[in-house]
C-alpha cells in the first residue's frame, strides 16, 4: 500500500479544505442570501409598479386604434358654442409624453358670454377624442345678468399624424 | 467496549492447568479445558485473535510486578506525566530503562496529582511471552494480576462504605497473593512464594509463621492498629476450594485482635480468568503488552484498520462537505444570476439605463418622472374631470340658492365671491362642497342697505 502513507496527509488536507470552505460559506452565505432577498424584494416592488401604468397604456392604445391623435379644433367648437369671434384662443405645447404623445394646453378667453354657452363649449370640448379637459377656469359675472367673463385653460393629448 | 472487540478470552495461565473464561457483551462463561479439549479451544481462540475478532488476556504475575501509588504536587496532568517516571525510578529494584511502566488511574486531588504506577522488567515479559508461545497462546493482553483480581472482586462485591478495609487472599498452587485496600482503592499487594503442597505438609513450618506475621502486619497497616475497625477478608483462587486449608488459614489469624469477616467469592477458582476476560473486553486492563515493541500483531492490525477507517471517514465527510459547499455556492450563484436577470429585465422596462445594483433607485427616479408625464393621460381618461366638478359646484350653489359673482376653479383649489339671502343658503352650499371633499372657509359681510350677505369662499381638497 504505497498510497497508505499519504492517506493521513490527504485526509488532513481535505478536512482543512472542507472546514475552511464551510466556514467561508457560513460567513459569506448570509450576506449573499441577504443580497438575493433584497433583489427579489426590489423585483417584486418594480413588477407591482410596472403594472400600475396599464390603464394609461390601454388609453393610449385605444386612441391609437381609432386614430384619435388630435383633439377637435377649439376655434370651430368656440364658433359653434360661443359665436364667431367671441373667443380668443392661445395654444401652448407643454412637453413630450410617453408613447409618443405630446401634452398640449389651450387658453380660451371670452367676454360677455352666456354662462350656458360657456358650459356647452366645455361639454363639446370634453366630448372630443382625445378630449379637451378643463384644467382651470375663472368666471366673473358681468353687470348684465347671465353674462360672464371666462378664462378657461384646457389640456389634451396630441400625436403627430403618421 | 472502547476497543471495539465483541469477545475477550481470559486465561489463568499456569504450567499445570489452565482456566479459560470467555466474555462477550452479554455473557461470561468458563470454557471446559479438561479431557484434552484445550488444544482445540486454544486453536479456536487463536484463530479468532489472529483474525482480529477477539482479544486474549493472560495475567502478569504479581510477584514480578511492582505497584506503587505516586503523588506529585502539580496541577497539570501533562507535567505530572513527565515527573512520574523519575519518582517511580527511585522505587524500582531494577533500572527503569529495562522496565515496562504503566500509570493507571491518573487523577487530581487537592494535594496534587495521583497515579498508580506499575512496572515489570522487560526480561520477565519476554519470559512470559515465551512460556505462552510454548503453550500455543499469543496473548493480546498481559494484565497486572493483583489489579485484575482486586478490581474483579470490587465489581462483583461492591463496597457499601468506600473507606471499609478489604483484603483479598488469592491462593494458587505456587503462591498466596494478599491484596489490600479500601472499598475505593487498591493499596498494595503482597506475595508469599510457597508451593501449596508445602503448606499442606509443613504443619509447623516457617511458612505458617510467615503467614501469620505478614497478615498481622497487613491488617495493622490496614486498620492503623485500631482494633475497633473490622476487616473484610475475601478468599479466592484454586486453593480457596480447599475448605480445610482455608479454614486452617483463617484460624491461624485468631490471635489478631481486629474483627475479621471471612467470605469466599463465588466460583473462586475462576476469579482471575473472569477478571482478565472482563478487563480485556471493556479495555480497562493494565496491559503491559502495549506499545509498538510489545503489542500483538493482531491488535496492531486492528488499530491500523481502525485508523484507516477513521481516515476514510474523515475523507468521506470532507468530500461530502466539499460537495455540499460546491452545490450551495453553485445554487447561490445561479439563484442570484436568475434574480438579477429578472430584475434587470423588469427595471429596464421602466428605467432603460438602470445600472446593476441601482435598479430600485433608478426605477423610483424614472417613476417620479413618469408620474408627472402620466398625469396628462390620467386627466385625459378621467370622465369626472374638472368640468364635472365645476358643474357640481355651480349646481349646488343654484340649489342653495347662492348668487356667484366670481368663481375660480383650479386643480384642488376653489375661490368664489357672491351674495346670499342669508346664512342658511351659504351653510347649505358649504355642506354640499364638504360632501364632495372640499375644505371650505367662508367669510361673510352684510350689506346694511340691502341686508344681503356678501361672502368670500376659499376651498381646497386633497390631491386624488
Amino acid at each position: 500500500m504505497k498510497h497508505a502513507r499519504y492517506k493521513p496527509w490527504i485526509s488532513l488536507v481535505l478536512a482543512l479544505v472542507a472546514c475552511m470552505w464551510s466556514l467561508n460559506t457560513m460567513l459569506s452565505a448570509s450576506k449573499k442570501l441577504d443580497t438575493i432577498i433584497r433583489k427579489q424584494s426590489d423585483l417584486t416592488k418594480i413588477r407591482l409598479l410596472a403594472t400600475g401604468w396599464t390603464a394609461e397604456q390601454q388609453w393610449s392604445a385605444q386612441l391609437d386604434r381609432i386614430q384619435a391623435w388630435r383633439a377637435d379644433n377649439l376655434e370651430i367648437l368656440a364658433e359653434q358654442a360661443l359665436g364667431i369671434g367671441q373667443a380668443h384662443i392661445a395654444y401652448q405645447k407643454k412637453g413630450n409624453l410617453p408613447y409618443d404623445w405630446q401634452h398640449m394646453e389651450a387658453t380660451v378667453e371670452t367676454k360677455n358670454a352666456l354662462f350656458m354657452d360657456v358650459y356647452n363649449f366645455l361639454r363639446m370640448a370634453s366630448s372630443s377624442l382625445p378630449p379637451w379637459r378643463l384644467q382651470s377656469i375663472t368666471l366673473t359675472a358681468m353687470p348684465d345678468e347671465h353674462q360672464v367673463h371666462a378664462k378657461i385653460v384646457l389640456e389634451t393629448l396630441e400625436k403627430e399624424c403618421h | 467496549m472502547k476497543n471495539g472487540f465483541q469477545t475477550a478470552y481470559g486465561v489463568d495461565f499456569s504450567p499445570t492447568d489452565m482456566l479459560v473464561t470467555k466474555a462477550t457483551r452479554a455473557t461470561v462463561s468458563l470454557l471446559d479445558t479438561t479431557g484434552g479439549n484445550l488444544p482445540e479451544i486454544r486453536d479456536t481462540i487463536m484463530a479468532e485473535v489472529n483474525s482480529g475478532k477477539a482479544t486474549l488476556s493472560v495475567q502478569f504475575p504479581a510477584a514480578q510486578t511492582t505497584i506503587r501509588p505516586l503523588q506529585v504536587a502539580l496541577r497539570s496532568k501533562e507535567k505530572a506525566g513527565k515527573v512520574f517516571p523519575s519518582l517511580l525510578d527511585i522505587e524500582l529494584p531494577f533500572p527503569i530503562e529495562s522496565a515496562i511502566c504503566l500509570y493507571q488511574d491518573i487523577h487530581v486531588r487537592e494535594d496534587g496529582i495521583h497515579t498508580l504506577a506499575l512496572a515489570i522488567r522487560q526480561h520477565d515479559m519476554e519470559s512470559l511471552l515465551s512460556a505462552c508461545d510454548a503453550a500455543g497462546f499469543q496473548p493480546t493482553h498481559c494484565d497486572a494480576e493483583s489489579l485484575a483480581l482486586w478490581e474483579q472482586n470490587r465489581v462483583e462485591y461492591p463496597a457499601i462504605h468506600e473507606e471499609a478495609a478489604r483484603i483479598l487472599v488469592d491462593i494458587s498452587d505456587s503462591r498466596i497473593l494478599i491484596i489490600r485496600g479500601t472499598g475505593r482503592q487498591f493499596l498494595a499487594a503482597h506475595v508469599l512464594r510457597t508451593a501449596y503442597a508445602d503448606w499442606m505438609e509443613l504443619d509447623s513450618a516457617p511458612a505458617w509463621q510467615t503467614w501469620r506475621t505478614r497478615m498481622a502486619q497487613i491488617i495493622d497497616n490496614q486498620t492503623g492498629k485500631e482494633t475497633t475497625k473490622s476487616v473484610n477478608i475475601w478468599w479466592s483462587g484454586r486453593g480457596a476450594l480447599q475448605d480445610a486449608f482455608v479454614s486452617k488459614l483463617q484460624k491461624s489469624l485468631s490471635a489478631v485482635q481486629t474483627p475479621l469477616r471471612h467470605s469466599i467469592v463465588k466460583e473462586p477458582a475462576t476469579l482471575l480468568s473472569r477478571a482478565l476476560a472482563r478487563r480485556a473486553l471493556d479495555d480497562s486492563a493494565a496491559n503491559f503488552r502495549s506499545g509498538p515493541q510489545w503489542q500483538h500483531p493482531a491488535l496492531l492490525r486492528q488499530q491500523a484498520k481502525a485508523a484507516n477507517r477513521t481516515l476514510q471517514a474523515i475523507i468521506g465527510i470532507s468530500m461530502i462537505l466539499i460537495l455540499v459547499n460546491i452545490f450551495f455556492a453553485f445554487y447561490l450563484k445561479n439563484r442570484e444570476a436568475y434574480v438579477q436577470a429578472q430584475l434587470t429585465q423588469a427595471s429596464h422596462a421602466i428605467a432603460p439605463h438602470a445600472p446593476k445594483g441601482m435598479e430600485w433607485v433608478s426605477v423610483q427616479r424614472a417613476l417620479q418622472q413618469r408620474e408627472t408625464e402620466m398625469r396628462a393621460f390620467q386627466t385625459s381618461m378621467d370622465p369626472n374631470g374638472e368640468e364635472y366638478r365645476l358643474y357640481t359646484i355651480l349646481n349646488a350653489a343654484q340649489n342653495a340658492p347662492v348668487e356667484i359673482t366670481d368663481i375660480r376653479l383650479m386643480p384642488n383649489q376653489l375661490s368664489a365671491t357672491g351674495n346670499a339671502g342669508g346664512i342658511q343658503p351659504l351653510e347649505k352650499w358649504k355642506a354640499s362642497l364638504q360632501l364632495d371633499g372640499w375644505n371650505v372657509q367662508i367669510q361673510t359681510s352684510e350689506n346694511p342697505e340691502t341686508k344681503a350677505l356678501h361672502f368670500q369662499l376659499k376651498a381646497t381638497r386633497e390631491a386624488s
